[in-house]
């Protein structure tokens, strides 16, 4: 929704369902609203109770009798203390229930987006993953409200009302009648209400939306008025776009608030439907007081339900659209893992063991054996065309091959290939001439390591960053290897040196400096096939020469495959290596652009 | 340059400060609220009556006001309820407009280096460009607003029928009104109390929400390094943590609201009972008819029964609060700079552009102490300045490219040009005049900006190229856009000058967008040109291609460029390097 339409917007975006069906299906949301229902029916069963305790008391009080009103009075006292109760444990269920639910659906969604993160890598799969990321995070909060109230709302806005009307039925079934066809009149005016109103509504929402987009338009272009020296005219048009909206909104919720004003002129009316006759027939006797007091204080409760439900939905968009998303990712999620005939079969990276069984062999070691991509063809979601086909790649023991190519032609993917993050939908991947497939994933990765395009950091100290990759690697040596990627000054800069922490997400550091943290980190492995991915983004021209003749030093002995567009990178390379058309083509060293410009069908952009 | 200093905010302070509520809506919306209540009350009480004293048996003649009041009643009630939302949410409109234009000029001097130090609501946290900031205020208006309606509602409602309850009641016995006023205001204060432990409680709830939210974020970005070193297991369990913390957070929260509600419930439960007691204690002395004991019963239950609907209110009022103590704190804010009230620039531009020992301080600097809790950086506060004693020239037809690391100051230097950060010491100038006595208007003349992503407007393509010169000619429009390499593009469109970009309009690629931001800077006629990183969201490849095509369409205009892409070596006469905020000294290239 886009900013500026709030008040009408909660009004007017009745026209969606209330309930994410797929969400009730939840075993822990289920477990929750069932318990928060129950609570909604002993609550409401209570307030039974205490309509025929004061219908009692007042016929007794009236009545010639002077019997004891003791026994009314404690009914009274006992409905309102379980009501009470009632309320303490309803919340104390949705506040838990809520949140188990939320551990639940974040722990899938995080698997979700777990799978897709290492699943596509960063040239196809991994968009979207960030939004995932959010969503898993701050998203399912706004599901708080939705489990805890409104889908148990929901369903008492069904129970209560048929229960209520039953209790009428046994105390006057011609009042039960009334107050039924009277419920069942509501849906029927709300359908009639709603269609007309729906309809106009959603004509004039369109100007609320509009007004709204402009109004958001202009304070995001705020930057750019003000450089043009516009700025300050342009506040007549937010003025302007400012009372537009409010008419809009003010004619939309004309409308919008004629379903509530339907359903509180239900309600009100059906306590007069039901009183006068009541009356008319305590007149000529043919009902008692006590029974006739009771219906009347209940009538009115029939359908207070079904009123907060109506409230609360109002208010449950937010929830329902982090519901519906959380839904959809889950799903997708699952669909991608279980589909057979789904192209591009992910490899589950939670997993240890990747798809290898207990006891496959341990892989070879890439220092004294060959790694080969043999004729692998790669499918990604969203993708028409497969993003590798037919694509064979040896590299050699101790051999370093740079890899180059445009954005999307498929060079994160194969650095995922051989991390085994995903799998092949032919050919294989092979250590030693042994398919990826039959090895023991956790032992093969012990002996790469990785730099991704994008580093990131952890919460925690540099060292703990550091050691991630190393975790038995003294001080010393981990000052060694910042010193040796241009990070000496940055360690010198940092008031606790090694200790410091870095913040959320590795927050504190900027991203050359990141970049140069996360080169430390991969180098520092002692692994027999680097895998770095843009060693040298983020740098500046002195670092990047600086960095690139440490790393020749750091990966002597060693296999590896860069990916980079740098120039400066290329000296590394034994061997440059281009994609085209899914491909991996020889490539001439001293000219990338053009390199990476061959496989191009048209221009650059 | 400070301006009003005061801490606490409130959703209905904040709209206060925006302009008062029109009175006469403000009426209406109490008058029909007011008689939504005497309905509701009206209604219980006269159908409690209609039934007592039917079962008297009296004449239905007896009975026929009573019926025809029953109805009215019941018909009101919708009605007047439908008026009082109505008039309600009419104020609350109005407020929101008010407070539109109150954030515009609040916010208008602030834009873009003056928000740095601004506090954020929750989701913009995540995207911080100046852009997504300023929407996340603009639905902060919102949320104060609907707020606002919320509680006025219920304040009206509550109000309404505790008065009118309370009235009858005290009318027909003394002392059941009395015991009923005391329960209702039982009612209120626990509700309060409740809500203020609540808030508390909520605000730790947020914090460790907030912790949890960015491991959660920190796991999924990370994932494929952590799954590759074998270390997934570390942050699984860190996770695991901060999960736990975040439910026993909710469930404490949970407990308190809990407690609130049970102890209202339970006021409200023993005001009915007291009532009933004097009541009867009344019927018995025979200063009570039994009619009117129904009478007063029924009252105190639909008086009593409003008190249920304050606890929602309260809880949307802490959420209208936040927002506005947001919104409250950007009026706050240090200005960045100080405008001109006259204008010094000359009428047509020179280009050349000079920074003269310009040294500027970070702007969170001296607010460091005011930062929320949570977001206090475990490494240390960047207390240097942002530039520190920068000298550079663009002498008039000349190309300088300002490169250097990120954070190095390279925006700064090009904001001080803009005059949209101050220099604390030393000076800028552009075509030798100072440019703090350049107005906005003069200083378009003299220069234009084009920033690292180029707004386009919801509006026409002619309405975004005239935004830098209105009284431009379709022709010269279609020129400038040849200019820039985009007259294939412009021949492709199907409305062609009048087709909408922007939001909900036409798409363009990253290029597209940063070529149209550049015909925009060019038909400004502005003689300075200052690009800001304008390529950073294109990929390498077409990255240098569309940085030389920009260069090459500015002509003979003084250009100033940010750039981290090596090719721009070739097309500009020098090259400074930005470090930590000073100049590197560097080689001239040819």
């Amino acid at each position: 929704m886009p900013a500026g339409t709030g008040i009408a917007g909660r009004a007017a975006g009745s026209a969606i369902g209330p309930v994410e069906r797929r969400l009730l299906r939840e075993p822990a949301v289920r477990r929750s609203v069932a318990v928060s229902v129950a609570i909604g029916l002993i609550s409401a069963a209570t307030i039974v109770v205490q309509a025929v305790a004061l219908a009692a008391l007042l016929t007794g009080a009236m009545g010639s009798a002077t019997g004891s009103v003791l026994p009314p009075i404690l009914w009274l006292a006992g409905a309102i203390a379980i009501r009470g109760l009632c309320a303490l444990a309803g919340e104390l269920v949705a506040g838990r229930g809520a949140e188990i639910a939320k551990a639940e659906l974040r722990g899938r969604l995080l698997g979700a987006a777990l799978r897709r993160a290492s699943g596509g890598g960063a040239d196809g799969g991994g968009v979207g993953g960030g939004d995932v990321a959010t969503l898993a995070g701050r998203g399912i909060d706004a599901l708080d409200a939705y489990i805890g109230r409104c889908l148990p709302d929901l369903v008492l806005a069904a129970a209560v009302p048929i229960a209520l009307v039953a209790v009428i039925g046994a105390l006057d079934w011609v009042s039960a009648i009334i107050v039924a066809t009277v419920l069942c009149l509501f849906p029927v005016f709300g359908v009639l209400v709603g269609r007309s109103s729906g309809r106009l509504a959603a004509r004039r929402w369109n100007h609320v939306e509009a007004f709204g987009r402009q109004i958001a338009d202009i304070f995001e272009g705020l930057p750019v008025l003000k450089a043009f020296g516009r700025s300050t005219r342009q506040r007549e048009r937010i003025a302007e776009a400012a009372e537009g909206l409010r008419l809009a909104s003010l004619s939309t919720l004309r409308v919008a608030f004629l379903s509530a004003l339907v359903l509180d002129t239900l309600a009100s009316v059906s306590v007069a439907l039901v009183g006068v006759p009541l009356g008319l027939r305590l007149l000529s006797g043919s009902i008692h007081l006590a029974p006739a007091l009771a219906v009347l204080i209940v009538a009115p409760e029939v359908f207070l339900p079904l009123r907060r439900a109506s409230a609360e939905f109002h208010e449950s968009t937010e929830g329902l659209a982090a519901a519906r998303r959380a839904m959809d990712v889950i799903r997708d999620g699952d669909g991608g893992r279980e589909g057979g005939g789904a192209p591009g079969e992910r490899g589950d990276a939670l997993r240890a063991g990747g798809g290898a069984t207990a006891g496959s062999p341990g892989p070879g070691d890439p220092a004294r054996v060959p790694v080969a991509l043999c004729r692998v063809r790669v499918d990604l979601p969203g993708r028409p065309e497969p993003v590798l086909d037919d694509a064979s790649l040896t590299i050699l023991p101790g051999e370093k091959v740079v890899l180059v190519g445009l954005n999307g032609a498929g060079k994160s993917t194969t650095l995922s290939l051989l991390l085994g993050f995903i799998a092949p939908s032919s050919g294989a991947v092979t250590v030693g001439g042994m398919d990826l497939r039959g090895l023991d994933a956790q032992a093969w990765r012990r002996r790469l390591s990785y730099l991704s395009e994008r580093p990131t950091l952890i919460t925690g100290s540099l060292a703990e960053n550091l050691r991630l990759a190393d975790p038995a690697a003294g001080d010393a040596r981990l000052r060694e290897v910042l010193g040796q990627m241009g990070a000496g000054d940055l360690l010198a800069s940092l008031p606790q040196g090694l200790d410091t922490q870095l913040g959320v997400g590795g927050r504190q550091v900027s991203a050359g400096e990141r970049q140069r943290i996360a080169l430390a980190r991969a180098v520092l492995r002692d692994a027999s096939l680097q895998l770095l991915d843009e060693p040298t983004s983020h740098l500046d021209d002195a670092t990047e020469t600086t960095v690139v003749e440490a790393l020749d030093r750091a990966l002597s002995g060693r296999s590896a495959l860069i990916v980079t567009h740098r120039q400066a990178v290329v000296r590394l390379a034994d061997r440059v290596v281009t994609l085209e058309r899914g491909r991996f083509v020889a490539a001439d060293g001293a000219d990338l652009a053009g390199a990476a410009a061959a496989g191009l069908p048209g221009p650059l952009w | 340059m400070r301006r009003a200093e005061d801490r606490r905010s409130s959703a209905l302070r904040l709209s206060r400060s925006a302009g008062p509520p029109a009175r006469r809506d403000l009426g209406t919306a109490a008058g029909a609220g007011a008689l939504s209540a005497a309905c509701a009350i009206g209604l219980l009480a006269t159908s409690g009556w209609l039934l007592t004293r039917a079962s008297q048996r009296p004449p239905v003649f007896d009975l026929a006001v009573a019926i025809g009041a029953v109805q009215a009643f019941a018909l009101g009630r919708g009605v007047t309820r439908y008026m009082e939302r109505l008039a309600v949410h009419g104020i609350s409109l109005e407020t929101l407009s008010r407070l539109r234009l109150w954030l515009y000029d609040t916010v208008e001097p602030l834009v873009p280096d003056g928000l740095r130090a601004a506090r954020t609501g929750p989701d913009a946290a995540a995207s911080r460009a100046a852009g997504s900031l300023l929407s996340g205020f603009v639905a902060d208006t919102e949320d104060v607003t609907e707020a606002l309606a919320k509680s006025t509602t219920i304040t009206i409602d509550m109000g309404a029928s505790i008065l009118l309850g309370t009235a009858v009641a005290a009318l027909l016995d003394p002392v059941a009104g009395a015991i009923l006023l005391a329960a209702t205001a039982g009612v209120i204060a626990v509700s309060i109390l409740g809500a203020r432990i609540g808030r508390s409680a909520a605000g730790r709830g947020a914090t460790i929400r907030a912790e949890l939210a960015d491991q959660v974020v920190e796991t999924v970005r990370s994932a494929p390094e952590l799954v590759a070193f074998g270390r997934q297991d570390l942050i699984t369990a860190r996770l695991e943590d901060a999960r736990r913390r975040a439910r026993t957070a909710a469930l404490r929260q949970a407990l308190g609201r809990g407690i609130a509600r049970a102890l209202a419930t339970w006021a409200a439960g023993a005001g009915l009972i007291g009532v009933v007691l004097a009541g009867l204690a009344a019927h018995r002395a025979g200063q009570l008819s039994g009619i009117m004991l129904t009478v007063l019963v029924l009252v105190s239950v639909a008086a009593l029964d409003q008190g249920s609907l304050l606890p929602a209110a309260l809880t949307g009022r802490a959420t209208g609060n936040a927002a506005a103590s947001r919104l409250a704190e950007l009026a706050r804010l240090e200005l960045p700079v100080r405008e001109p009230l006259a204008d010094a620039s000359p009428p047509v531009g020179r280009g050349g552009a000079v920074l003269d020992h310009v040294e500027v301080l970070a702007p969170g600097a001296r607010r460091a102490a005011s930062r929320p809790a949570h977001a206090v950086p475990t490494a240390p506060v960047p207390t240097a300045p942002i530039l520190h004693d920068v000298s550079l020239t663009v002498a008039p037809g000349r190309r300088v490219a300002l490169i250097g690391r990120s954070g190095a100051g390279k925006s700064s230097a090009l904001h001080v040009l803009l005059h949209f950060l101050e220099a604390s010491s030393g000076s800028a100038r552009i075509g030798e005049v100072d440019v703090r006595l350049m107005t906005r208007t003069g200083m378009a003349r003299q220069v234009a900006w084009l920033a690292e992503e180029t707004h386009l407007f919801a509006a026409t393509v002619a309405d975004n190229l005239r935004l830098a010169r209105p009284e431009a000619a379709e022709d010269e429009l279609v020129a400038v856009l040849d200019q820039v390499g985009l007259g294939a593009w412009y021949h492709s469109l199907p409305g062609g000058m009048a087709t909408v970009l922007g939001a909900g309009g036409r798409d363009l690629s990253a290029g597209e967008r940063q070529r149209l931001g550049m015909a925009r800077a060019l038909l400004s006629g502005a003689e300075l040109l200052l690009l800001d990183e304008p390529t950073a969201h294109l990929d390498p490849w077409s990255s240098a291609h569309v940085i030389a095509e920009l260069l090459g369409s500015a002509g003979s205009r003084s250009v100033l460029v940010v750039s981290h892409e090596p090719g721009v070596a070739g097309q500009v006469d020098e090259i400074i390097t930005l470090d930590a905020g000073r100049v590197v000294p560097s080689m001239p290239t040819a």
